[in-house]
């Protein structure tokens, strides 16, 4: 069985068409890039998978099944924003992870944050952005999940935090489970995905695993991006 | 779950009335103070302003009441944290409840707070003496007990309250269907939702009055009404918020329910 399946999905706001048909099938195992630039559609897509937008039509399948608590509870989401409530403490954020979540181990988190330096008793509000959004990797990656959806975890960050990023995103993932990761910046994110997907104008143009398209075309993911997308 | 979510909303909305309680609470002691000490026209002066100050903190702890369970709907619902909130496995009605309960239970709170509030500061013989007589009046047209008279009051009074919020909740639900302006439409729905039930209320009313005379007179006159009408309205008045307060709440999870389009 699929780890995920989109099956005609399409989403419109208002007269604008945002996603045209996307037909996709994530497999157990694999780290995914979903690749594009900006307001492609990346995290619409991302949204609809994570029961925060409604499709026009269509059908999103995790592990078989529609949208819904079940696979709420095999899917852990980094969204592009900070969704924390800002005036509670790293420990309270904790301590909600663990109450709502069976698959949070909080005490790999506590290590994560420990390693990073960061106090538990210290509010998030006090916090710089850039502090934050680790906070939300690290207790997005301290779930036990079999989807990790992340949607533009390097924006925004220096090159130093970036290979902390996926490092983290590497060491502390579930085994068996799979990875999609939504980015523009590709040259950051290249070394580690399994399988690409190309997405412009809301439709899905390229799907392909990374070593057979880098042979194919003789030349890095990055490159080949480039060339797709030029302006 | 249902728990886990309503401990996390309560905490967030009392976060801040508290605050309110506090002082509102803090003033009517003062307000009770000052007016006790007699033959003292500068404190007499000083529990006129406590007095204010403790009847403005009554206004703001139920406007702030209002306020926060809309904005924690809306924030939680559609805004940064509803990535989080959505994301839960939790379902979709488990939510919604929790939302409506918090709007129900804080009100109570409140309401509660300021009764407390009120005894505190003005709680004297002359004044209770003046209340059990206002009481005993309409009591014995009610054909009740003054503390049951005190509970319609007290029940009506939070009905309303409660409806208020809710009307709310309808206009935001509705007003998040669209992609554009959202807040704007929101008031813009609560405004109608509000206006129309209330209309709703009046035409109930009128078509009432024209199989009871009073009840009419209450449209065509301004003299004064037959006071039996008071009590029905007031028993109307409890059924209607409660048929309200359901058909919002039934209305809300139909719309929750069918999926929403976070910012």
């Amino acid at each position: 069985m699929n780890l995920l399946e989109c099956k005609n999905i399409c989403k419109d706001f208002g007269k604008k068409k945002v996603l045209k048909n996307i037909n996709l099938i994530i497999p157990k195992g694999k780290i995914i890039g979903l690749l594009g630039k900006n307001g492609t559609g990346k995290t619409t897509l991302i949204k609809l998978i994570n029961d925060l937008l409604v499709p026009t039509s269509g059908e999103i399948l995790i592990n078989g099944k529609p949208v819904g608590v079940e696979s709420k509870k095999i899917v852990s989401y980094l969204p592009e924003r900070t969704y924390l409530d800002k005036s509670m403490k790293v420990i309270d954020v904790i301590k909600y992870f663990e109450e709502f979540y069976d698959n949070f181990d909080s005490k790999k988190a506590k290590k994560l944050l420990k390693d990073l330096d960061l106090d538990l008793n210290s509010k998030l509000s006090k916090m710089s952005k850039g502090m934050q959004e680790k906070v939300q990797l690290v207790l997005v990656m301290s779930r036990r999940a079999d989807l990790y959806i992340l949607d533009e975890p390097l924006g925004g960050v220096d090159p130093a935090t970036r290979d902390y990023i996926l490092d983290t995103i590497l060491s502390n993932f579930n085994e068996g489970a799979s990875v999609i990761i939504s980015t523009h910046l590709i040259s950051d994110i290249e070394r580690i995905l399994d399988e690409v997907i190309f997405i412009d104008k809301g439709k899905i143009i390229l799907t392909s695993d990374t070593d057979t398209l880098r042979e194919k075309e003789n030349s890095s993911i990055d490159e080949i991006f480039r060339r797709m997308f030029k302006c | 779950m249902l728990k886990k979510l309503l401990k996390y909303d309560l905490k967030w909305i009392f976060k801040l009335l508290i605050v309110f309680y506090s002082i509102a609470i803090v003033f009517s002691i003062l307000t009770r103070i000052l007016f006790s000490i007699d033959n003292s026209t500068v404190f007499n002066i000083l529990g006129q302003i406590c007095s204010g100050v403790t009847i403005s903190f009554i206004f703001s702890i139920l406007i702030n009441n209002i306020m926060r369970c809309w904005a924690r709907f809306i924030k939680n619902l559609y805004g940064d944290e509803s990535y989080l909130t959505h994301t839960l496995p939790v379902n979709k009605k488990t939510i919604f409840i929790s939302k409506f309960l918090t709007g129900i239970i804080t009100m109570f709170a409140s309401v509660l707070v300021i009764l407390i509030v009120l005894f505190i500061a003005y709680y004297s013989k002359e004044n209770l003496e003046w209340v059990k007589t206002s009481l005993n009046i309409l009591a014995t047209i009610y054909n009740s007990t003054i503390i049951k008279l005190l509970l319609i009051i007290f029940l009506v009074f939070f009905l309303e309250m409660v409806f208020t919020i809710f009307a709310g909740y309808i206009g935001i639900l509705l007003g998040h269907r669209s992609n554009d302006k959202r807040i704007v439409k929101s008031i813009i729905y609560g405004f109608i939702t509000y206006m129309a039930t209330q209309t709703i209320t009046l035409i109930i009313m009128f078509i009432c009055g024209l199989f009871n005379k009073d009840i009419m007179n209450l449209f065509m006159t301004n003299n004064i009404v037959n006071i039996d009408i008071l009590k029905i309205i007031m028993y109307g008045a409890i059924l209607l918020y409660t048929v309200y307060i359901v058909s919002y709440y039934v209305i809300g999870l139909k719309i929750f329910k069918k999926g929403i389009d976070v910012d």
